[in-house]
Order: C-alpha cells, then sequence, then structure tokens
C-alpha cells in the first residue's frame, strides 16, 4: 500500500501548498481543513504521515496526537508551528510526534521531512510484521519445543538440556530439529537473531 | 487590808500575765503559736471589756435600769456584719500589711502621711479619757479596798499630792508593763503574740471574777434573779428602773446612738483594730467569734443587773457610788476573798485595754506621726543610719510613757466630774469620727484624702467642742459660762445646745452633730474633685480587694527603678539583717530564684519591700524610705488608668489581633487573587503573542514557500504559476492588513488612539462604504440591500473609525455568505437614545457559545464556515470602537444554520 501524506490545516493557501508540493513529487496526498474532518476519513493502519499544524479550531494538534496515542493508532506525526509555540512543541516530542517543522518553512525543507517521516513509518511497520511473524512462530511451538528453544539460545549443549528437562538426549534432538523447522531458521545463529528481543515466557503458557 | 497584800497580789497578778506572754512569745518564736485558735482570738476580743464593763455597767445600771445594755446590743448587732466588714478589712489589712488604725486610713487615701498624722492625733486625743477612765477605776478599787472592812469613797478623801496618788503609780507601771509586753523587740508585721495570750488569759479572768460576784450577789446575798427583781418591783423608789427603756434620760434616741456608738467603737476602736485586725492569725477564726463573742458579751452582762439592784437595795441612803457596787458589795458583808479576786478583776480589766490601747496607740504615734516627720527632716540623716529599730522602739516606748501619763493627766484634770460609763462615751464618740472615712474608704471608691481630711477635721472639731470643752469645763478649768450660756455669750454656739438643739443627752447631742459634719464633709469633698492617682489606685486595692487576689495587684502599679542591694539595706535598717535577709530569701524562693545572686530589684521586689517595710513603720514613711531608694517615675492618671484596665486591653489587643490576622486573610486572599489575575493576564499576553506570531507566520509561510516554488522551477505551468501568484497577493494582504489591525489594537489598548468625533450620518456612511466594496459582493453573487428609512438622527462618532466598523461586518457578512446566493441585508432603526445598524446575512450563522467569544481577540467561532480567512481581530476592534462612543455591538441570529444578524448601536447626536 502506498504512503499517504495526510496534512491537517485550517489555511487554505497552505493547504494548496503541501497539495501541491506532495502531487509535484509524486506523493499521495489528502488535506483537511481541521482534525474533525482527518478522524473523519483517515482508515486506521494506513500507511505514511500526518502533517499537523499545531493551532486548530476547535480540536487542536495537540489533542488530535492524543487522540490517536489513546486510538492506538500509530503514524508518524510532523507538527507545523509558528515560533511562539515552543512550548508545546515540545510536549508532543515528549509524546511521541516524530519531528516539527517551523512556520515559515522552505519547501525542500517540508518535503525531506516528510519522506523521513515515511521511511519511519516504512520501519515501524517492517518491525512490527515481523516482529508479528515470530510471535506467531513461537506461538506454534509445543510447550516441550519452547523450553529446549530458551536452552538452545542459552548456548547449552544437548546434553545438559537433556539433564536439564530429564529427557533423554535423543528426544532433545527431535524436538530441536522440529523447532528449527517450525522457526524456519537453519542455523542457531540465525535462530538468535531472529528471537532477539523476545521474551520466550511471555507466549509460553504457564507450567503447571 | 493591808496595802502590801493588794500590792504583791497586784504584782503577782501582772507577772503571771507577763510570764504568760513570755511563754507565748518562746511558742511563737519556736514556731509553735499558742494564739492561733479562734477560741483565744475570740477571747482577746474580749479586751473590749474594760473597767467601764467591770465597774461602769453597774454604776450605769443603777442608774438608769437596762439603759446600759446598748453599749453591748451594738457590738453583737456589728459582729453579726462582720462577714460584710470585718473580713474585708482583715483581708485589706493582709494584703498592704497594714499595722494600725491609722495606717488602713491613710494607706486607702494614697498613703497619705499627713492624714496618718491627723488619724494618729484624734486616736490619741480621744481615747485619753479611756485611759484615764481605767486608771480612775483602778486607783478607786485600790482606794476603796484598801480601806477594808470600812467602805470610804474616794471622792470623800482628800486628793493626794502628786507623789502619793496612787493613779499617777498605776500608770507608770502600767506604763512599763506595756513597754514589756509590747516594745520588746520589732515584729515586721506588728504581731504582739504574747500580749494576745495576755489578753485572752485577762478576759478569762475577769468573767470569772464577775461571774462569781454575780452569782455570790444573786444567790448569796439575795434568792436568785426572781427574789431581786421582785425587791426592786416593790420598791417605789427603785421600780421605775425596769421600765424598757430605762428610767432616768434613757429615752429612744440616746438608745440608738449608744447603739451605733458601740457598733463603730467595737470596729475602730484602736486595740480593737489591734486584737481584731492586725493580731489576726486566720481569717476563718472570724466564723467562731462572730458567735463567741456575743456569748462572752452576754455572759459578763448577766450579772449586772443582779448587782446594781442588789446594790441598790443594800447600799440605800449611803453615798456609795454605784460605779463601787461590784467591789464594796463583798466588802460589806466582809469577803475578802472575793472583795479581792474582784479587784484582781477590775485591775485585769483595766490593764487589759491600757496594755493594748497604747501599744495600739504607740504604733500609730511612731509610724503614722514620728517617723514620717522624722524621715522627713533631711538634716537628721535618718535614711543613713545603718539600725534604726532602736530608734523606732525608743519612740515607741517613750509614746507609750506619754499616752499613759495623758491619761493620767486627763484623769486628774477631768476624772471626778464624771462617771465611768460617760468618761468612756467620750472616747467611743471620738473613734467613731473614723467611721465614715474608714468605711467610706472600703466601700466607696470615690471618696477622696481631701474628703476624708475634712470630714475627720469637722467630726473631731465638734467633738472637742462638744464633748470635750464640756468635760473640762465641768471640772472647772473653763469658765462655767462656757456651758451655760456658750462662749463670748453666744446662746446659738452653747457646746451641749449647738443651734439652740437643747434637750438630748450631751453624747447624742455630740454624735448627731460630729457625724452630721463629718459625712457631709465627706461626701462633698470626695465629690467635689476626682481623686488622685495614688488614691484612686489605692482605692481600687481597698474596695476590689475581693476581686484582685495577690499582693501583685500592687506592684504592677509601679514603676521606676532601683538596686536589690539598696533595697535589702534599706530594710536591714528598720528589721534587722537576720529579718531583712529572711524576707529576701522568702521573696526569692517564691519566685524560684537565688538571692542574693540573681534577684532584680523589678516591681514587684520593691513593692514586697514596702510591705515588709509597711509592717514596722507604716505604709506612708514605708512609701517615704522606699522611695528614696527607688527612682519612682510618676504614674499619670491616664497611665493609671491603663494599668488598671490591662486585662480588658489585652482582652481588645488580642481581638484587634484576631481581626488583623482576618484582614491580613483577606489582603493575602485578594493578593492571591491578584496574583492569579496577573498570571492569566500574563497567559493572555503569551497567547497573544503566541497567536499574533502564527497569524504572521501563516501567510509568511505560503509567501515564502510559493515564491520558492517558482523561482526554483520556472516550468511551472502558467495556470499554476498564475494560481500560485495569485495566493502570494493574497497572503500579503493578510499579513498586511493583520500588521495594521495589530498596531490599530495597540495603539487603542494604550490609548493612544486618534480619535476625530465628527457628526456622522450612518445611513449614507454606510452607502460609501457599500459603494467602496461593491465588487467583493459582485464577485461572489451576494444581494445587498440597504433598507430606506425616514430621515435618521446623526451621531457623533469617528467617521473613518465607523467606517472601519460597516466595512468588517459588511466584509464578514460577504465571507460568511452562502456563495452565489449570498444576502446581505442592512437596516437602521432609531431606539431610544441610541442609533442601531443591523447588518443580517444568510450564511451559517454563529453558535450560541461563541457569540461572546467571537469578540475576543482572535475569537473565532470554532465551526467557522470559512475559518482562518479572518484575523480574528476585526470584530475585537469594532468592539473597541463602538464602545468608544457609548455604544454596544453584538451578533444574534435565529438559529444556526440560518443566518446571523450583527448589530451595533451608537448613541444619537444631541
Amino acid at each position: 500500500m502506498e504512503p499517504v501524506a495526510y496534512v491537517v490545516e485550517d489555511d487554505e493557501s497552505i493547504r494548496t501548498l503541501w497539495r501541491w508540493l506532495m502531487e509535484s513529487n509524486g506523493i499521495a496526498v489528502r488535506t483537511f481543513a481541521s482534525a474533525a474532518e482527518f478522524i473523519a476519513e483517515y482508515r486506521a493502519g494506513a500507511p505514511g504521515c500526518l502533517i499537523l499544524d499545531l493551532r486548530l479550531p476547535g480540536m487542536s494538534g495537540r489533542d488530535l496526537q492524543d487522540y490517536l496515542k489513546a486510538k492506538g493508532i500509530a503514524i508518524p506525526i510532523v507538527f507545523v508551528t509558528a515560533h511562539g509555540d515552543v512550548r508545546t512543541a515540545v510536549t508532543a516530542l515528549k509524546e511521541g510526534a516524530f519531528d516539527f517543522i517551523e512556520k515559515p518553512f522552505s519547501y525542500r525543507q517540508a518535503l525531506a521531512i516528510v519522506r523521513k517521516a515515511f521511511d519511519r513509518d516504512a520501519e515501524d511497520r517492517a518491525r512490527d510484521a515481523r516482529h508479528a511473524l515470530v510471535a506467531r512462530r513461537i506461538a506454534a511451538l509445543t510447550d516441550r519445543e519452547r523450553e529446549v528453544l530458551r536452552c538452545v539460545i542459552a548456548g547449552k549443549p544437548n546434553k545438559l538440556i537433556a539433564d536439564e528437562l530429564a529427557i533423554s538426549v535423543k528426544t532433545v534432538e527431535v524436538h530441536r530439529a522440529k523447532l528449527m523447522e517450525k522457526m524456519e531458521v537453519d542455523s542457531v545463529a540465525e535462530l538468535v537473531q531472529l528471537t532477539f528481543g523476545f521474551s520466550l515466557m511471555e507466549a509460553a503458557p504457564p507450567q503447571d | 487590808m493591808e496595802t502590801w497584800v493588794i500590792v504583791v497580789s497586784s504584782f503577782a497578778y501582772l507577772g503571771l500575765l507577763f510570764a504568760i506572754a513570755y511563754y507565748a512569745d518562746a511558742r511563737a518564736d519556736a514556731g509553735r503559736s499558742i494564739i492561733a485558735s479562734p477560741y483565744v482570738y475570740s477571747l482577746s476580743l474580749a479586751v473590749y471589756a474594760t473597767a467601764w464593763t467591770f465597774y461602769g455597767s453597774v454604776g450605769r445600771a443603777a442608774e438608769n435600769g437596762v439603759g446600759f445594755l446598748p453599749i453591748y446590743i451594738g457590738p453583737t448587732l456589728m459582729i453579726a456584719l462582720w462577714w460584710i466588714v470585718m473580713r474585708k478589712m482583715l483581708r485589706i489589712s493582709k494584703q498592704n500589711r497594714i499595722t494600725s488604725l491609722a495606717d488602713f486610713i491613710a494607706s486607702r487615701y494614697g498613703k497619705s502621711a499627713l492624714l496618718g498624722g491627723v488619724v494618729t492625733v484624734i486616736a490619741v486625743v480621744g481615747i485619753l479619757p479611756y485611759i484615764s477612765l481605767q486608771l480612775k477605776a483602778i486607783s478607786t478599787s485600790f482606794s476603796v479596798l484598801l480601806q477594808y472592812p470600812d467602805i470610804v469613797m474616794p471622792a470623800g478623801l482628800e486628793r493626794p499630792p502628786l507623789i502619793k496618788d496612787t493613779g499617777l503609780w498605776v500608770a507608770l507601771i502600767l506604763a512599763a508593763f506595756t513597754i514589756l509586753f509590747g516594745t520588746r523587740h520589732l515584729d515586721a508585721a506588728e504581731h504582739h503574740e504574747g500580749m494576745v495570750a495576755a489578753i485572752a488569759f485577762e478576759s478569762l479572768v475577769k468573767l470569772v471574777a464577775f461571774v462569781a460576784l454575780g452569782a455570790w450577789v444573786t444567790w448569796g446575798l439575795y434568792d436568785g434573779f426572781g427574789d431581786i427583781f421582785a425587791r426592786i418591783a416593790a420598791d417605789p423608789d427603785l421600780n421605775p428602773m425596769l421600765a424598757p427603756f430605762g428610767g432616768v434620760g434613757g429615752d429612744y434616741s440616746s438608745w440608738f446612738w449608744l447603739t451605733v456608738l458601740s457598733m463603730l467603737a467595737i470596729l475602730f476602736l484602736p486595740r480593737q483594730f489591734q486584737v481584731t485586725v492586725i493580731e489576726n492569725k486566720n481569717e476563718d477564726h472570724l466564723r467562731k467569734a462572730i458567735w463567741l463573742f456575743p456569748l462572752y458579751m452576754l455572759a459578763i452582762n448577766i450579772f449586772v443587773l443582779p448587782v446594781a439592784f442588789g446594790g441598790l437595795l443594800h447600799f440605800r441612803g449611803t453615798t456609795v457610788e454605784a460605779d463601787t457596787f461590784v467591789l464594796t458589795l463583798p466588802m460589806a458583808r466582809e469577803q475578802e476573798l472575793l472583795a479581792l479576786t474582784v479587784f484582781l478583776g477590775g485591775l485585769s480589766a483595766a490593764t487589759g485595754m491600757v496594755i493594748v490601747e497604747t501599744i495600739a496607740l504607740s504604733t500609730m504615734v511612731c509610724n503614722d506621726l514620728v517617723m514620717p516627720v522624722l524621715l522627713r527632716l533631711h538634716f537628721l540623716r535618718l535614711n543613713e543610719w545603718r539600725d534604726l529599730t532602736r530608734v523606732v522602739l525608743a519612740i515607741r516606748r517613750g509614746a507609750i510613757v506619754l499616752i499613759v501619763l495623758l491619761g493620767y493627766l486627763y484623769f486628774r484634770l477631768a476624772g471626778e466630774a464624771y462617771a465611768l460609763v460617760s468618761i468612756g462615751l467620750i472616747s467611743f464618740a471620738a473613734v467613731a469620727q473614723f467611721a465614715p472615712a474608714a468605711l467610706g474608704g472600703i466601700f466607696w471608691k470615690r471618696g477622696t484624702r481631701r474628703g476624708a481630711l475634712c470630714g475627720l477635721a469637722a467630726g473631731f472639731g465638734l467633738w472637742v467642742y462638744t464633748l470635750l470643752l464640756p468635760a473640762f469645763a465641768r471640772s472647772g478649768w473653763l469658765p462655767s459660762g462656757f456651758l451655760e450660756s456658750g462662749p463670748l455669750g453666744l446662746e446659738w454656739l452653747k457646746p451641749l445646745a449647738l443651734f439652740g438643739v437643747a434637750g438630748l443627752d450631751p453624747i447624742t447631742h455630740a454624735m448627731m452633730w460630729s457625724m452630721l459634719a463629718n459625712i457631709g464633709a465627706y461626701v462633698a469633698m470626695s465629690l467635689a474633685a476626682s481623686p488622685g492617682v495614688d488614691e484612686h489606685r489605692q482605692a481600687t486595692l481597698f474596695v476590689d480587694v475581693f476581686r484582685a487576689e495577690g499582693a501583685a495587684g500592687g506592684a504592677r502599679l509601679w514603676r521606676g527603678t532601683a538596686s536589690a542591694p539598696e533595697l535589702y539595706s534599706l530594710l536591714a535598717r528598720f528589721l534587722g539583717h537576720g529579718a531583712a535577709e529572711e524576707a529576701f530569701r522568702d521573696y526569692a524562693t517564691r519566685k524560684g530564684l537565688e538571692w542574693p545572686a540573681s534577684l532584680s530589684a523589678d516591681a514587684e521586689l520593691v513593692h514586697h519591700v514596702e510591705r515588709q517595710l509597711a509592717g514596722a513603720i507604716g505604709a506612708s514613711s514605708a512609701r517615704v524610705m522606699v522611695a528614696s531608694v527607688a527612682q519612682e517615675e510618676a504614674l499619670t492618671m491616664s497611665e493609671l488608668r491603663g494599668l488598671l484596665d490591662e486585662a480588658s486591653q489585652i482582652v481588645a489587643y488580642s481581638v484587634r489581633l484576631e481581626q488583623k490576622s482576618r484582614e491580613l486573610e483577606a489582603a493575602t486572599a485578594e493578593l492571591r487573587a491578584v496574583n492569579e489575575r496577573l498570571k492569566e493576564l500574563d497567559r493572555l499576553k503569551d497567547d497573544f503573542v503566541a497567536t499574533v506570531t502564527h497569524e504572521l507566520r501563516t501567510p509568511l509561510t505560503s509567501i515564502r514557500a510559493f515564491s520558492q516554488i517558482l523561482y526554483d522551477n520556472p516550468n511551472v505551468e502558467p495556470a499554476q504559476r498564475a494560481k500560485f501568484l495569485a495566493i502570494i497577493t493574497k497572503e500579503t494582504d493578510r499579513l498586511t492588513r493583520l500588521i495594521n489591525q495589530v498596531l490599530d489594537l495597540a495603539r487603542i489598548d494604550a490609548g493612544k488612539a486618534d480619535w476625530r468625533p465628527s457628526l456622522v450620518d450612518v445611513r449614507s456612511l454606510v452607502a460609501d462604504a457599500l459603494a467602496g466594496m461593491g465588487s467583493v459582493f459582485e464577485e461572489r453573487g451576494i444581494t445587498v440591500r440597504l433598507h430606506p428609512v425616514e430621515p435618521l438622527p446623526s451621531v457623533r462618532a469617528d467617521k473613518d473609525r465607523i467606517t472601519q466598523v460597516v466595512v468588517n461586518l459588511l466584509s464578514n457578512a460577504a465571507k460568511f455568505c452562502r456563495p452565489q446566493q449570498g444576502r446581505v441585508d442592512v437596516s437602521f432603526a432609531a431606539q431610544g437614545e441610541f442609533l442601531r445598524v443591523d447588518v443580517r446575512d444568510n450564511g451559517p450563522g454563529v453558535d450560541l457559545r461563541d457569540r461572546e467569544a467571537i469578540f475576543d481577540r482572535f475569537g473565532q467561532a470554532s465551526g467557522g464556515f470559512a475559518a482562518g480567512q479572518s484575523s480574528g481581530l476585526g470584530l475585537h476592534i469594532s468592539r473597541r470602537i463602538v464602545e468608544h462612543f457609548g455604544g454596544r455591538i453584538w451578533v444574534s441570529g435565529p438559529a444556526p444554520g440560518e443566518g446571523s444578524c450583527f448589530s451595533f448601536t451608537l448613541p444619537q447626536a444631541t
């Protein structure tokens, strides 16, 4: 799915500016005069970024950010601020905004920052996708396989794993082959890389 | 009877009294007082019963029956009032360490030395007849007893030469004993425990002697009370005696005055004051005394009538004086032992009186007469003497001898002319003069020193004139014409019938006039001028004695500087080092301080020393002495009032404090509110700056970005290029307008706006404005209608400014109208004193909740149809302009979505 630059801006001229700027650079763009319009149109999960004016009539830029966060919608937000709004801008960054640009900005600057936001969005999405994949594969393991997996990642030889789990070395080897297959990896190194940062215990059902 | 028997038994009796006194003193020094008992206290009060009671009552009863009774009814009545009167005098005296009656009165009226002196003189002069009465009784009884078994009246004897006169010897012996009893050492509180013990014993002796005699007469000579009274009733000469108010000369007025007189005497006789007040150990002793003392009076009087009647019956037709019946009756029946007992009883009664009376008087003479004078005689340098106790004792001893000798002198001069009771009543009348000043002093704060002095002087003057001078006249020391036809023959000045008031007995006559003058002068002079600072303070201490507890009441009123060692040496000079050190150590212990290390001479210590000193030399002298070492700052009346009202002031102060703290709280709250308001304003200012920045930068962004695009991309299609250039132009206009508005507003805010009022025709003004911006409406296809009306009044305002308002409203209307079908209606109306203009459009209208906000700075309607197209300052500036000219601007509308109506009014030009 192609990423879209969503622009929420109450000033008509600036909206025109964004529209032209994006379109002439081959970027899909949707403009909204208010936060409410955006909320009505935006479909959660759609890739892209949000260019958001801080000062909007009705629901402000900050309000919209909080709203999206509360809804669990993760989309990189680029705030557009005037000089007097530094404090609000800082708060917005702390709350997870991707970046901000200050009026009056140059169109190149604006373009660059949108591209970076798109990259971030893509990265986030890829990471999320891989996470989802690994989680799915781990979930597919049996309890015993998950235990063996934990021992393998910890670098324990089969003999030790067999002692620890009170099963035969032969059985360990079987589990090991099975889980490598399920995790779709060819080497232990690949396995470690794939599961890095995952808490296996989380995915594991409680042991009795 | 042998002289020596009488003399030896007399001396033996006096020796016994002295032994008792000595023992009591020793016990007191050991801290185990034997007089700290209500019974001893009550018995000591019986010093009231003197030779007058012992011999005189019978004499009086033999003359006019029950006429002797008022002298005992009075004290009994007064005792019933003691709980009110005496308890207060006691409390006052203890708190102020009063040493005598003179001290009491002087203290009350601002520690006046003059008043103390006057009281002392009156007391001494007034009491002299009374002392002479005792001397007369002793010497008469001695002479009579000496003739035993013959009964010879002393009047019948030749007056002996001075050196052989029993009276003189009796006087000297009594003086010596008094000195022994009363002035062996100096007591700081003027307590004479030994004397009190001896007096209590003496009271028993005279009671026993008299009752023994009475019983003997009643049942020995006759056959009981009934027998005696029956015999009198049967005798036509004697039965008038049984009339209820006495026979001869006893009428209601003299009963009344004698009762009053004795009521006052029990309070103000110096010796009664001494035993009742000064020697009192415990206020509670009064409770028992209140019924014990009347009982004693009853016991000692019960046999008076039987003895008198017995004497009258027995000595009928002889020259035996009724005053001697008590002694002559047993002598006539040759009851030698009983006669001697009676003599000793009489001696006892007389000596008791003389001892206590002279001690009391000598204290007064010393403390209130001699010491104040000596201390004021600076050439004596008395206040530099290291030890003044000897001086004080010497003065007192001298005073005792002098008083007793003066009593003897009176006895020689005037004693023979009167019966015992008559002599005594003269003294009663003298001390009664103290009543107005003393009683007024404890119940009436308004009484002043001047009032007391004048009252005492007037009363005493009349007493001298109506009682003392006639006594001398009768004795032949003044020409008899003085009594019979008045001085210099002035009838109305006759001492016994002043201003023609005749037919009264001398005592009633004197009491009436002297009390009238005394009370009149006291009250009148007191009311004539307000009391001074000292008087006011003392009056409060006396009258409010039960309210102001503790000695601190007096100390607080003192202000000044002193040094503790100086105060110590002062006290030591009068009391000796032992007593002074004890006084200081007591004080330090009570205060929880170290003596002499850490004792500072504050007001309380000074007061303490003054009180100690007052016990030795009287309040007024003590005041003089303390003043000599302590530099006292004078208190003004207002300062004193301030001090006295301190308590109420503290209350008022704390109320004021509370009020202040409430005010502070209120001020704090106000400040907090102001601070909040400032913060709010600050926030508004920040908001304003942020908004202005935003509003300026937004068009700047468009201008910058589009011009950059056009510059960087020369091959933008012409249509696009035209569009971008149009945006740049529009945004530049917007920027300019905005900047102008901000500056305009800043000028209005700062009060620097340039207002140029003139007469304005609003309708033509609107028409002009429409003409100027006609293209705007045409472009958008908006129909504008200017409603025709009859001629309108003009308004007084700045034409350009009002045009600004109208253009703003019209362009808003144009902006928000529905495109292509827009309608704008402008109408006018004269409304009271105002002219009203309505600009109605058919746009989306203004939400109810925004109708006020749109007139604020940058206040835009939240759901504006074309939000972002207005700066947000236009309406605000319009409101400022309209309000400046006294008008109003507002928006109304049927409902959101059905258009809005902006209206403003301006006052019509007059």
